[in-house]
């Protein structure tokens, strides 16, 4: 498996470079690093591909320093990365407080998020040999930018898939019930689970697939398999179990606040729109209030059973 | 009004927009507030965060 591969180059005298292929739903990404001797969270190690050609290419470089941007600022998270615009791209800088107002780290990437560079000042990162490339959130930020421009979305999640060959997605809040749903899901025979908090939701040939992602929850469920969505659940904590069909544009709205979009670029929430509008048309959706026990398996198995 | 169909199925009935109003949660819905299992910054070990730490992922 490419987790670490050191391949030389043709001219034996440069660096050698580091190089590694994941897949997450459904996109290649491939990270690209000369002098840098990179870490990958194990989280990530099962999305490891073979070393190819990936959709989006990102090339990791040490610098000395790193001024503020001056550019036009887009978006602020209030967290560890703030947004600007630069020409044909956007930076994203990271900083913390432990460190200053300075960036130590930036993602520079073009508009449709295929080529990026990610600059780490050195000073920065005193362990060298074990630099933490895919630092949270920065592969999320790319993966659900490129989504975004129609290609599918991340939402809020636990995928749950059986050899029946029925597969749930169950969306929610923190605190919906996302990781107790999975852990009660985890000893039904048969059952596999995608993700407790994280699913990528993509459409291939007319159907639409639900992905594990890297970015789990507190259950530490993170598979980078995918499965056809039969139907799509909104959790939320009940006196009893029931399930109730939503109508085709509630299900769409409420899906929205559940997924991670891109707030800066009006162009892609039109386009997360549309694509959940299609999403909601062609999957059921239920809103489901549950026990935190085994009755809600129960419950939802019966409601699968055919009639 | 007629809710007949020339080919004799028929129609659903007319059913005005209804605005819905939904609740966003930025602190979930921005990526890079606090994840349980992964720290900010490189090899911090400890939560920088300003404000009380909650972790996401429920």
């Amino acid at each position: 498996m490419m987790i670490s591969e050191q391949t030389q180059t043709e001219n034996q005298s440069q660096a050698a470079k580091w190089r590694c292929c994941l897949q997450i739903g459904d996109l290649t990404l491939g990270f690209t690093a000369a002098e840098m001797n990179v870490h990958l969270d194990p989280d990530h190690q099962s999305f490891a591909i073979p070393a190819q050609n990936c959709e989006i290419e990102i090339d990791l470089e040490w610098v000395d320093s790193l001024l503020p941007a001056d550019s036009k600022k887009l978006f602020d998270s209030g967290a560890v990365w703030t947004l600007y615009e630069d020409g044909e791209h956007y930076v994203f800088d990271f900083t913390t407080r432990v460190l200053g107002p300075r960036p130590y780290k930036r993602l520079l990437i073009d508009r449709d998020f295929t080529r990026a560079r990610v600059l780490f000042v050195r000073d920065c990162f005193p362990d060298k040999a074990n630099v933490r490339a895919l630092e949270y959130p920065l592969d999320e930020l790319i993966v659900t930018n490129r989504l975004a421009r129609g290609r599918g979305v991340e939402v809020h999640g636990c995928g749950i898939t059986d050899d029946a060959c029925s597969s749930s997605l169950f969306v929610g809040h923190s605190g919906a019930g996302k990781s107790t749903t999975t852990r009660l899901w985890q000893s039904v025979p048969g059952v596999r689970i995608l993700s407790d908090d994280r699913i990528i939701v993509r459409k291939r040939d007319d159907r639409f697939f639900m992905h594990g992602t890297p970015w789990h929850g507190d259950a530490g469920f993170a598979s980078p398999r995918e499965a056809p969505i039969n139907q799509i659940f909104i959790l939320e904590h009940g006196e009893r179990n029931d399930v109730v069909a939503m109508p085709q544009a509630a299900a769409a709205a409420e899906l929205f606040a559940r997924c991670f979009l891109p707030f800066h670029d009006p162009q892609a929430l039109t386009a997360t729109l549309a694509y959940l509008d299609d999403l909601t048309r062609t999957v059921a959706c239920y809103k489901f209030q549950f026990l935190p026990n085994h009755s809600a398996v129960e419950k939802i198995l019966e409601f699968q059973r055919p009639r | 009004m007629k809710n007949e169909r020339e080919d004799g199925k028929s129609k659903k009935p007319y059913q005005p927009p209804v605005c819905e109003t939904i609740s966003l949660r930025p602190e979930e819905a921005v990526l890079g507030n606090c994840k349980s299992m992964f720290v900010s910054g490189p090899s911090l070990s400890v939560c920088t965060a300003s404000t009380g730490c909650s972790s996401i992922g429920s």
